[in-house]
């Protein structure tokens, strides 16, 4: 079944993100059976980035430059039993909220059952005010809000491998039962 | 399950019986003493207990619960010196093996097992019970994928070679 | 891989087989999880009646514990505050993470429909 993942990044300054309220967001998973909610900007976000250390050897730390950049980190993610489950209408007040601190929608892919749209909001200096990600699937919805002032460069680390944690790592690990792989160095 | 970025109560129980086996097998293979294993085991998991809290999913929990017993096994072997003082011809077979189509090779492999350095000893484990590949045996314990491999090829000749001279010379 | 190698390797995987802990391995567990829950929860401050104790020994604990308490508070806070920001730097990371799949995702979509590397 696939997943209705709304990513929704705001790059808006916090002013503006004030006047966004999450809470509508937070209906969509009213018959979730799985949620992760993420809510990291001001003290929180200054924590999760004083553990990473700048020139540290790990890949984590690798990404402390643009986490440094950022100003607030939201993700709202639901998975859903069955189809029909969240109602997309919820979504209209984030994208006019977007429309009307001048995000521009860079990417939009629709499928018959599916949708993803990507948002950016310029600001100076040829800089990013952050980034959103609309991703909608029958049983899942993720929204991914994500502000700060970031360079172009940056969307490159936001979407490749270096030094982001593999979300595959932990559910392969979850599988207790032999593989029976085999061995790759012989 | 509900992971939420505010709080995350696993249930512990449910973690515990879906771990237990993995974190007690893997330590068993280490002090060869099943009391041990359990003592040693009950530790992991209590330790677990305290960062219930840091942990966001099963998935983690697992991955937690392996990485830890991997390296609480090492040290436990390390501080109890457990190498073999017998010769392995007289050395007791281990109870209640699970059914192998021969036990005693199996508790020939386990025994020939125990001349394995510790952490040639846990990338074998690692590989062989836990069946992860390389690449995750070398995030697991911190070590390059090269001298992961390094162990596996080394370790696996030592035990086939050890095994073939016990057929030969029984 | 030769034959022998893989029948080798066969062995050693049965070998290695999992085993079940005790039948009563669990129960142990959380019988020792609740009680150490429960030795937390417990005052750190053992109360000694004074009667019991020549008053001397009774004074010298009592500048002990006023001694000790405010450091262990202090202690105890900055733990609290490590374990605040490594839960959000796992919060972060696992953001992050969750960011790059579903960036990735509609990069592979819309090259499936363009049949075009990006």
């Amino acid at each position: 079944m696939r997943k209705t993942l709304l990513l929704l990044a705001c790059a808006m300054p916090l002013a503006a993100q004030d006047g966004f309220d999450f809470k509508t967001l937070d209906k969509l998973g009213d018959n979730a059976k799985n949620k992760t909610v993420i809510t990291l900007d001001g003290d929180m976000l200054k924590m999760a980035s004083g553990f990473l250390s700048n020139g540290g050897k790990s890949e984590a730390d690798s990404i402390k430059p643009l986490v440094d950049s950022l100003t607030g980190v939201y993700i709202r993610s639901f998975e859903f039993d069955k189809e029909g489950q969240y109602n997309d209408q919820t979504l209209e007040p984030l994208r006019a909220y977007l429309k009307q601190a001048s995000w521009n929608k860079i990417v939009e892919s629709r499928e018959p059952k599916e949708y993803s749209e990507i948002y950016l909001h310029p600001i100076a200096n040829g800089r990013l005010g952050g980034i959103a990600v609309i991703s909608a699937e029958p049983r899942e919805v993720t929204v991914v809000l994500i502000n700060g002032n970031l360079k172009q460069e940056d969307l490159a680390k936001l979407s490749g491998n270096m030094g982001i944690p593999d979300l595959k790592l932990n559910k392969k690990n979850s599988d207790k039962t032999p593989k029976g792989k085999k061995d790759d160095e012989e | 399950m509900n992971v939420t970025g505010e709080s995350a109560q696993l249930d512990f129980a449910a973690i515990l019986k879906d771990n237990q086996a993995m974190v007690f097998s893997v330590a068993l293979r280490f002090v060869r003493d099943r009391a041990a294993a359990e003592e040693l085991a009950q530790d992991v998991f209590l330790q677990f207990y305290q960062q219930l809290a840091r942990i966001e999913s099963p998935a983690h929990a697992t991955w937690w619960l392996r990485r830890t017993v991997c390296h609480r096994s090492i040290d436990e072997v390390r501080k109890r010196k457990l190498r073999p003082r017998v010769g392995l011809e007289s050395a007791p077979e281990p109870a209640e093996p699970s059914r192998p189509p021969d036990p005693m090779l199996r508790g020939r492999l386990l025994k020939l097992m125990e001349l394995l350095p510790e952490k040639a000893r846990m990338v074998v484990v690692l590989r062989y019970q836990e069946d992860l590949d390389p690449s995750e045996i070398s995030e697991m314990l911190a070590m390059p994928v090269s001298t992961v491999k390094s162990h596996l090829h080394r370790s696996l000749a030592l035990l086939r070679g050890r095994l073939q001279k016990q057929e030969v010379c029984p | 891989m030769s034959n022998q190698d893989q029948d080798f390797e066969k062995e050693l995987r049965m070998a290695l087989r999992r085993e079940e802990p005790p039948a009563d391995f669990a129960a142990k567990v959380l019988a020792r999880a609740k009680e150490s829950k429960t030795a937390e929860e417990r005052p750190k401050v053992v109360e000694m009646p004074v009667w019991r104790r020549p008053l001397v020994w009774a004074v010298a604990a009592g500048l002990a514990v006023t001694a000790l308490v405010p450091p262990a508070v202090q202690q105890y806070q900055q733990r609290r505050q490590e374990e605040r920001a490594m839960k959000a730097e796992k919060e972060l990371l696992f953001a992050l993470s969750i960011t790059r799949a579903k960036l990735q995702h509609t990069r592979e979509k819309i090259q499936r429909s363009t049949r075009q590397p990006l």
